[in-house]
């Protein structure tokens, strides 16, 4: 899962023409991916993806070439997160899903119309966060073990265990899903 | 289940390799699913215009070479004042102390006070004016002789005094006309020889009336040279009183003004009787 994307923030520090808009075009997707699968609604995503450029570009003197850009990218993105959900707490004094799509009928009722990929999306989102988070870094950003294992503050081999583990319970969820739908007579 | 029981344990044991294969195929078709959306038009120039950095003196200072030079004057000619004056005081150390002390005004020339000393300068008349009018030429010798004699009387009679007790009874009947010049010394009786000159009835006045009458003149500062009936009339009684009679003393004033150094007794003016 190692990303190997070019270093085009040391590309832009270097003055180098288009390097700029070229890191957004790769690391701005990625970005806002993250925090729509995280559970934030697309103009917030959007705010919080900008505000990660805005961020790394500010403290671009910090990072190293020989870092992970992905890594050092998504843990700004996870830290920014954690401080919108803590802000939203703070606002709103609900828990942070208040902000999360609503998601509809159960996956008894809709299984029926659900295709796989739309399983699997409405499977990710019945987990929960630290679950969800795992995957989003580990298997959808695709960082290596050790990166996650800093961001997240646990073991490599917990980190390796925990992402079989989640992968194991999500392709159950769609099997559940997919099973009720054929068992349900049309 | 709730979602924290479905947490695996810190020491979950790996699935075995088959399994693992399986779930990293299953990984690929989660990413397959679940792609990264597109960046909106808009969040280039979002983040474009977000970058752009406030105005701060940092970064004018740095951007602006005008700046730079003009901060640089600024400060060059704040500091150049206070310096300047460390040097002047410094350079001015060895000169020693100014002197302090008094400097004498310049001599001032003596004022220059104007002083009559009671003496009338008679008019020098040019030939051509005692050939145009001599009448007029002996009117200004009068006029002159009466303000020569009105100076004269206010410098004797400067300050004002009262009647002694029991004065005025003894100055009745003929000495009416001693006590009127009297009065009019002291400031007891206001002048008022022009509404008495026009009144007047010259041919009858006495010696003591006209002896009044000029002490009018003197008092109220009236210089106009007399009238013919009152010179007619100074003469006339002049003539009847004889060379030592009493009533000459009446008249001698007059005379003196009517014809000066040419008046028997020359140009005396009594003042008092």
């Amino acid at each position: 899962m190692a990303s190997g994307s070019p270093d085009w923030l040391s590309r832009y520090r270097s003055g180098e023409d288009g390097a700029f808009e070229a890191l957004v075009a790769q690391l701005g997707p990625r970005l806002l991916g993250y925090f729509l699968r995280q559970g934030a609604q697309p103009a917030t995503a959007e705010d919080l993806a900008q505000q990660v450029f805005l961020r790394l570009l500010q403290h671009a003197h910090r990072y190293t070439e020989r870092g992970n850009l992905d890594a050092y990218v998504l843990r700004i993105a996870r830290n920014l997160w954690i401080d919108h959900q803590r802000r939203r707490r703070l606002a709103t004094g609900t828990a942070a899903a208040a902000e999360t799509a609503d998601p509809g009928p159960g996956p008894a009722e809709e299984a029926d119309r659900l295709d796989r990929g739309e399983a699997i999306r409405r499977a990710l989102g019945e987990l929960d966060a630290a679950t969800r988070e795992l995957l989003e870094l580990a298997v959808l950003q695709r960082l290596p073990y050790q990166e996650v294992s800093g961001i997240l503050g646990i073991p490599v081999g917990t980190v390796k265990s925990r992402v079989f583990y989640s992968l194991r319970r999500l392709r159950e969820r769609v099997a559940d899903f997919e099973g009720a739908r054929s068992t349900r007579p049309a | 289940m709730s979602p924290e029981r479905e947490r695996p344990r810190a020491d979950e044991p790996l699935p075995d390799p088959v399994e693992q294969r399986e779930l990293l195929a299953f990984a690929e078709e989660v990413r397959r699913a679940l792609p990264n959306p597109q960046l909106p038009e808009r969040f280039l120039d979002g983040l474009v215009a977000a970058r752009a950095p406030a105005w701060s003196w940092r970064s004018a200072w740095n951007r602006n070479p005008v700046l730079r030079v003009a901060a640089a004057l600024l400060i060059l000619f704040t500091a150049t004042v206070p310096v300047l004056a460390v040097i002047h005081l410094v350079a001015d150390r060895g000169g020693g102390l100014p002197p302090i002390g008094f400097e004498l005004p310049p001599e001032i020339p003596p004022v220059e006070r104007e002083e009559w000393h009671g003496e009338a300068v008679a008019p020098e008349l040019p030939p051509e004016t005692e050939l145009l009018s001599p009448i007029w030429s002996i009117a200004v010798e009068r006029e002159n002789r009466l303000t020569q004699a009105a100076v004269a009387w206010h410098e004797r009679y400067p300050a004002p005094m009262p009647l002694p007790p029991g004065a005025r009874e003894r100055l009745d009947g003929p000495w009416a006309a001693a006590r009127a010049g009297w009065e009019l010394r002291t400031g007891q009786r206001a002048a008022d020889a022009r509404r008495a000159a026009a009144e007047a009835e010259w041919s009858s006045a006495s010696g003591p009336q006209l002896w009044s009458v000029l002490q009018e003149r003197l008092a109220a500062r009236w210089n106009a040279a007399p009238q013919p009936a009152l010179e007619a009339r100074v003469r006339e009684l002049w003539a009847r009183a004889g060379a030592n009679g009493e009533d000459r003393g009446w008249l001698a004033g007059w005379m003196a003004i009517l014809d000066g150094a040419n008046a028997p007794g020359g140009a005396e003016l009594p003042m008092i009787r």
